[in-house]
């Protein structure tokens, strides 16, 4: 199998979610796309990617197949790519091949793990808020909860305005994300809702935003949170996130 | 309150031990009920209750009295080594005590070393031990440290520093009062007397890098205690050169009081470690350890995340704190993961997180942390925060028990315990914050 992402960059920034989500990971190659569950430690998150074949520049899978790999050892490798760099992926003899191609290339050999995960459904569940925002927001939400405490709330009560609350025990942070400032794409609300979610998790796709420009952002009262960053035009990432109640 | 600390200030220059403890009497015979939730929180260190000493460890000094064995010379002089030993004690800072500890044994370093201590010294052992370490005294300013590179006091900074027993001879002025103190932070200290001249006969015997450290002038104290620290230098001694004053840019040095130096050095190295161990991925599974030493029983869990960490000290009735009170006492410290603590201090907190800090160090991973001792009725007698240090570096030799759920493990740890699980969940936020987390396997 052979696989050509014209990116290395933009992968190189969902690994690096990736890797503060999960040790190891598996992905899957079938001949129509390429397919990355993950669960997180203690379960709390999880992380869906899905790239499609229309993606790659060179797509060449015949039958399924999977590679294993350590996340960190995968992205200290990715990061060494530059912009406008392309990666290649291929398998061999239980190695997996990432090449980094730019003006010159670079080959990467690391072993093809097993990982014990099985087969993850997606959480099946239908979210009252939907909405569309720029990702550059989001990012400075999550980032300003950060500095004050450990829970971030996601609240939207009309469709005129999303609010993201940072909570810590003495001080509060809000952001709102409204159709004047133009942050917010589009906001479908059925029932007013609010719900809070853990920080140390939701900070750990972050980095997304760096290759994201939208991202769909979903959630109900006491349910989990659906982030869904779109990638290279087809591409996804999607982040599922349990809510902390009271 | 104040009124009792000044005329105690004032007598503590003037006049002896015994005129001290007979004023510390009559104020502690004041009809004041202490309630044990205070003295719990308090452990002796702090005087929470407001009484210039405390009250139970005041109980203990005359309940010891029979134990030293010490015997002295007609002339008042005594020879023996120092393990070393060196206290620095805090009352009328900055006029402090310096007790240089000397004892006439085959085997000197026993008697300082909670190192070796730990696992093998029963509590009685360990006060038999400290009752015959005398600790003749001398009063200086704590300026003194930045003064002297020769001269008598700096062969006693000198001794302090030392990796072996070095050989030492004191004359008192008269002889040791055979008493033993009990302190929350520091082991028993034993018998005591003012010095007349102290003699440093053998060459102290310095470990390169604290030679090395305590010889450079300009360098930090913080920085100081982080390079011995790294270098491998034990806590103890760190702890001690510390306190002898050996650190730190010259002119800024100064002798630091014992108890505050075991704190201050604890905390510095907690500061460094949870920077480092922040960094770390988490671990995967639920982790328990566990350990019991003298009537303290610890267990530490494990959870997946990020760094934080809490203390649950339950303590059950009849314990030296406790009293007679019914109900087990419990207190409750956390952090979150920058690493400032929550609630007030503890020097016991520092020592039981360090342990664990050094774990995951060396682990090279990160976890959220809850720590429970339960003390129970074999702890009689306070005799340090050593202990606590000691048990949380060295459950982590045991193989821990691992689970996949939280629930299963904290059914392991509600069997070991004396108190129910409702008691812990009930005191602890982290655990109750991450109750609340719920799964997302929940929706699959």
């Amino acid at each position: 199998m052979k696989a050509i992402l014209p990116e290395a960059r933009a992968f190189a920034s969902i690994i690096e979610a990736l890797s503060r989500v999960v040790d190891e990971a598996s992905m899957k190659f079938t001949p129509e796309k390429v397919v990355l569950r993950a669960l997180d430690p203690a379960k709390v998150s999880m992380f869906i990617m899905e790239l499609p074949s229309i993606l790659f520049e060179e797509y060449d899978v015949e039958e399924e197949v999977k590679i294993g790999f350590n996340t960190a050892v995968l992205l200290k490798l990715l990061k060494r790519s530059k912009r406008d760099d392309k990666l290649e992926i291929a398998l061999e003899e239980g190695y997996a091949k990432f090449s980094i191609i730019g003006a010159y290339s670079k080959l990467y050999k690391i072993l093809n793990i097993e990982t014990a995960e099985e087969e993850l459904p997606e959480p099946r569940i239908e979210l009252n808020v939907n909405a569309i925002i720029h990702s550059e927001p989001l990012k400075h939400a999550i980032k300003d909860a950060e500095t004050i405490g450990d829970v971030v709330e996601f609240s939207a009560e009309t469709e005129d305005e999303l609010i993201i609350k940072g909570k810590g025990e003495t001080s509060e942070t809000e952001t709102r994300i409204s159709k004047e400032s133009g942050a917010l794409i589009s906001l479908e609300v059925k029932e007013p809702s609010k719900s809070t979610y853990a920080i140390e998790h939701i900070k750990n796709i972050v980095s997304l935003t760096k290759v994201a420009d939208t991202v769909e952002v979903s959630f109900s009262t006491r349910m989990p949170l659906k982030l869904a960053f779109t990638i290279l035009g087809e591409g996804k990432v999607t982040y599922f996130l349990a809510p902390k109640v009271e | 309150m104040s009124l009792g600390l000044i005329i105690f200030n004032v007598k503590t220059t003037t006049q002896n031990l015994l005129s001290r403890l007979e004023i510390a009497a009559w104020f502690n015979n004041m009809p004041v009920k202490v309630h044990a939730k205070l003295c719990v929180q308090c452990k002796g260190v702090r005087r929470l209750c407001g009484k210039p000493l405390c009250p139970i460890l005041l109980r203990f000094r005359a309940s010891v009295r029979a134990i030293s064995k010490v015997r002295i010379s007609g002339d008042n002089i005594i020879f023996g080594s120092t393990p070393p030993t060196l206290i620095v004690g805090e009352g009328g800072y900055p006029e402090v005590n310096i007790y240089t500890g000397i004892v006439s044994d085959k085997d000197p370093k026993l008697y300082d070393n909670p190192e070796a201590w730990w696992g093998r010294l029963s509590l009685e052992k360990i006060i038999e031990l400290r009752s015959s370490l005398i600790l003749p005294r001398r009063r200086c300013r704590v300026s003194i440290a930045k003064l002297s590179s020769t001269g008598n006091f700096y062969e006693v900074q000198l001794a302090s520093a030392s990796r072996k027993p070095v050989d030492t001879e004191a004359k008192l002025l008269k002889k040791p009062y055979p008493i033993l103190r009990f302190d929350g932070l520091i082991a028993p200290l034993g018998p005591t007397a003012p010095l007349e001249r102290i003699r440093i006969i053998d060459n102290p015997s310095l470990d390169r890098v604290v030679e090395k450290v305590i010889n450079d002038y300009d360098l930090k104290a913080k920085k100081g205690v982080r390079i011995l620290y790294s270098k491998g230098v034990s806590i103890y001694d760190i702890i001690r050169v510390f306190s002898a004053g050996l650190l730190g840019k010259i002119r800024k040095r100064k002798l630091v009081p014992t108890r505050w130096a075991i704190t201050a050095v604890d905390s510095m190295l907690c500061d460094m470690l949870v920077k480092k161990v922040r960094n770390y991925p988490s671990i995967n599974n639920f982790l328990v350890y566990n350990v019991t030493y003298l009537g303290n029983h610890f267990e530490i869990l494990l959870i997946p995340g990020v760094y934080s960490f809490e203390l649950l000290e339950i303590w059950l009735p009849r314990t030296v704190w406790t009293g007679s009170i019914l109900k087990p006492i419990v207190i409750e410290n956390y952090e979150l993961w920058d690493g400032k603590i929550r609630r007030d201090i503890d020097g016991g907190y520092y020592a039981l997180k360090l342990g664990v800090l050094e774990n995951l160090y060396s682990l090279r991973r990160q976890a959220l942390v809850i720590a429970i001792r339960e003390i129970g009725t074999e702890y009689y007698a306070p005799v340090g925060n050593w202990h606590i240090r000691e048990s949380a570096r060295k459950m982590f030799n045991k193989k821990p028990e691992k689970f996949s759920g939280l629930k299963e493990a904290l059914a392991a740890i509600g069997k070991r315990l004396s108190v129910g699980l409702e008691t812990v969940i009930e005191n602890s936020v982290l655990l109750r914050n991450v109750l609340r987390q719920e799964k997302i396997t929940k929706y699959m």
